[in-house]
């Protein structure tokens, strides 16, 4: 991976064919949100104007398998805001006479990303009330999206998806009785089959840009798939995402009557509650497969890392929320 | 497996290997909401670690003790649980079985009473 000064250098020539041989770079600073991705804030100032951009490249950190490329990350993206959703609109995808790897350049969206303090400042409330229904309407305009402006993107299937979780829990032999017991429940409960649609993957608070007036960005599109559009709701509501606010399941700032109204008079797709709550379930396993996954790869030495390691002491959480989960199967 | 992976020793020596990397020379590259971050997680992690010490050995005997009555057999708490494991996975002890349930949520929150007390879902069942 380059310095910042080769990194400049290359990006410099990339932004000059883009937008203006005149072009200039100013402030091109790291932000370090964002583990898989490595992310690049800078200015792009010419003649005319002065704009506020952002890099978006390949990490070299390890990622779980599902992520797509960047240049399919971009493609769905662009074909998301043609869509009408509220997410940066790509500007450029990086190309190999570029020599700055796989990556695109996006507009740059102001405003708030970390979960606790969208959830906790008073400069957010106006926010808070708004963002249950506005995360329906933006989830509906996504799953909306017209298949045929899409890339070729892998079709995930809930038990693909089972299948793919368990062959990564398998390979850590840890022996976690709560997971085998989620995964019997979830090839048990199999949602019915529905027609696919374009799934965000990572659609949760944390990956909310959020201003004072409501959300203003969807962002971290890597994990987008086709499937099953009920994936997305069970996966914003993971308790994980609520961040102690229990009683709020969509992203802990709204109850999900607010959220399935909205989502449903603008959506193409039916909410179906059962195939939710098996969604949630999965979502709360995986994210403890994650927290496994993370553990390892410290304890592994790939990546030695503080934050590595406490992770895989967060597993009994989604334990506890598993166990609570499947006991309330049929009173959803 | 009574606490999960990283056990205390690897817990200590990640925090170790964080603190001797945060007092190297040239290391002020790392911007300071990263290092606040790391250090509150250093911290977090040495209050498990405090908590492990002073709750594991009882939490570990409750869950051998219970163990052996739900598999009617003996053996280290590894063995057991990895027993238990493959008994579920195997389809021998039905996933739904209230006993079973009841084993495992007490397991699940003595984790939680090392790992991470504040937890909202255990602050809910333990007012209960």
């Amino acid at each position: 991976m380059p310095n910042s000064t080769s990194l400049e250098a290359s990006l410099l020539k990339a932004t000059r064919r883009q937008f203006h041989r005149s072009a200039i770079i100013k402030n091109l600073q790291p932000l370090t949100a964002g583990a898989s991705a490595d992310t690049w804030k800078f200015d792009v100032i010419t003649e005319q104007q002065s704009r506020t951009l952002i890099l978006r490249r390949l990490a070299l950190a390890e990622n779980i398998s599902t992520a797509v490329s960047k240049t399919t990350e971009a493609l769905v993206q662009q074909a998301a805001v043609a869509n009408g959703v509220l997410a940066p609109r790509v500007r450029f995808i990086l190309e190999d006479i570029d020599q700055l790897g796989q990556g695109y350049v996006m507009d740059c969206i102001e405003g708030e990303s970390i979960p606790q303090k969208i959830l906790r400042q008073d400069c957010f409330a106006v926010a808070r009330e708004q963002m249950p229904t506005q995360c329906g309407a933006i989830l509906a305009c996504i799953h909306n999206t017209p298949l045929e402006s899409l890339p070729p993107l892998p079709n995930l299937t809930s038990i693909n998806q089972i299948d793919q979780l368990f062959r990564l829990y398998l390979s850590y032999g840890q022996y976690q009785p709560v997971f085998d017991v989620a995964f019997c429940w979830l090839r048990d409960h199999l949602p019915s089959p529905v027609p696919t649609a374009l799934v965000h993957g990572d659609f949760r608070n944390g990956n909310f840009m959020v201003d004072q007036q409501g959300i203003c960005g969807i962002l971290d599109w890597e994990l987008t798939h086709l499937g099953d559009p009920m994936e997305d709701i069970g996966w914003l509501c993971v308790n994980s995402w609520r961040f102690g606010n229990s009683d709020k399941p969509i992203g802990g700032f709204g109850k999900r009557a607010a959220f399935y109204q909205s989502y449903t008079e603008k959506s193409e797709s039916t909410i179906d509650e059962k195939a939710i709550h098996f969604w949630e379930i999965f979502g709360t396993l995986k994210w403890g497969v994650i927290c496994l996954f993370q553990c390892f790869s410290h304890l592994t030495g790939k990546i030695r890392s503080i934050e590595r390691a406490a992770i895989g002491r967060r597993v009994s959480e989604t334990e506890i929320d598993l166990l609570q989960l499947m006991d309330t199967a049929h009173a959803i | 497996m009574p606490f999960d992976r990283p056990t205390k020793t690897e817990l200590i020596r990640a925090t170790q290997e964080y603190l001797q990397q945060s007092i190297r020379p040239g290391n002020s590259q790392t911007p300071s909401n990263t290092s606040t971050f790391n250090t509150r997680i250093a911290s977090n992690i040495l209050k498990i670690v405090e908590r492990e010490l002073t709750l594991g050995d009882a939490l570990n005997q409750q869950e051998q003790t219970r163990l052996q009555y739900l598999l009617d057999k003996q053996g280290s708490l590894d063995e057991l649980n990895q027993c238990l494991t493959l008994a579920i996975r195997e389809k021998r002890i039905a996933y739904d079985d209230p006993n079973l349930r009841r084993h495992l949520q007490q397991t699940a929150l003595g984790k939680l009473s090392v790992d991470n007390p504040k937890y909202s879902t255990y602050k809910r069942l333990y007012q209960q």
